[in-house]
């Protein structure tokens, strides 16, 4: 009677079965580091294109108002949410990424979405800059209709290109 | 084929990937230890134990590249029988069984002092009751009671078997003995202990 080790590799052979090979493990993890990657860069751009849109909006501004109750409405009038819905949507991308890599497991959520953020804060606040976060926003505002509802769905002034 | 004790588990993998016949000394060094794994586990029925270890040698050898040699490779393959067990339980959609033998439940006294109730409950019913209500709670409470008090793995490995945290794994203990304690308590109440 067989063994159980002589049994597997009896079962082996009988599947064909055979190790894949260890560039399909190499581009399975660069995939999940690219998604990472690629969604830390994303949640920079948003962040960029998201303080762009408030700076530019007031939203400083309205800190120094006499009036609390017209502070808090225009600042909270002022801020993006359509880039800090982006910007949370790609962290929770970067955060499944970064977790389906080799050791990812072993970082507690806090601390891989932390990461995220911060560096997606990190790298907008290069591209803003750069006013990388002023072109995509003219760039969507002057190419597309749906972006201008929405960045303007909270808002009732201002033309949102710089021009008072 | 026996596994040679003076080749490491990484000079195994590499015959292994090199003639699927020396694969046959990581089965022979790692079957007894699985084995007892899954059957703490709750899987008692030897066909369905086999069919777990088989699927999961298999599974093994087909991503055998894809073995990090910085963990070791125990952990690695309690990993992926750790996972076929669950995957069983799910589709049999069945609670695990009860384990019955006298090591057990020797080694199931280990988590009766950790949920400090001896004083409380008679010793002796306690180590029949244990391993009974270690079938009832939680899946994920239930894998990491098994291997921190029955396998006597550490934190660091029990995290790298299950895939989470190791902050995790301390939370899940913490939890799963509470958990525990109370179906423990709530048993010895209706049985009118």
């Amino acid at each position: 009677m067989e063994n159980f080790s002589e049994h597997i590799v009896k079962e082996i052979a009988e599947r064909g079965a055979t190790p894949k090979p260890r560039w399909h493990f190499l581009l399975k993890r660069s995939v999940f580091w690219t998604l990472a990657g690629l969604a830390i860069v994303t949640g920079g751009i948003a962040v960029s294109v998201a303080w762009y849109v408030f700076s530019d909006n007031d939203g400083l501004r309205t800190l120094g108002q006499p009036a609390l109750q017209d502070t808090l409405r225009d600042f909270a009038q002022s801020i993006p949410y359509i880039w800090l819905f982006v910007l949370g949507l790609f962290t929770a991308s970067a955060y499944l990424g970064f977790r389906r890599t080799r050791k990812g497991y072993r970082y507690a959520t806090v601390v891989v979405v932390g990461a995220a953020i911060i560096l997606s804060l990190v790298f907008g606040l290069i591209l803003d800059r750069l006013d990388f976060g002023q072109t995509v926003h003219k760039y969507l505002l002057s190419n597309t209709t749906v972006y201008d509802k929405l960045i303007h769905s909270s808002e009732d002034e201002g033309d949102y290109e710089g021009n008072y | 084929m026996s596994a040679s004790p003076l080749k490491t588990d990484q000079e195994l993998v590499r015959n292994a990937l090199a003639d699927r016949h020396a694969f046959a000394a990581l089965v022979t060094k790692y079957e007894a230890p699985l084995r007892r794994y899954v059957k703490r586990l709750g899987i008692n029925s030897a066909e369905d134990a086999d069919d777990v270890l088989q699927e999961a040698f298999i599974k093994a050898y087909v991503n055998l590249n894809d073995y990090d040699p910085s963990l070791p490779f125990g952990a690695w393959m309690y990993r992926i029988t750790h996972n076929e067990s669950i995957s069983l339980f799910r589709k049999q959609r069945v609670r695990p069984h009860t384990v019955e033998t006298e090591e057990e439940l020797v080694i199931f006294e280990n988590i009766a002092d950790a949920t400090d109730i001896h004083a409380e409950i008679d010793k002796k019913l306690l180590k029949v009751a244990v391993h009974k209500a270690l079938a009832g709670i939680g899946e994920q409470y239930r894998s990491v009671l098994v291997l921190r008090f029955l396998e006597e793995k550490s934190y660091d490995e029990i995290a790298d078997i299950l895939q989470i945290p190791s902050g995790t794994v301390a939370t899940y203990i913490s939890r799963g003995k509470r958990e525990l304690k109370d179906s423990l308590l709530k048993e010895f109440i209706s049985t009118d202990v």
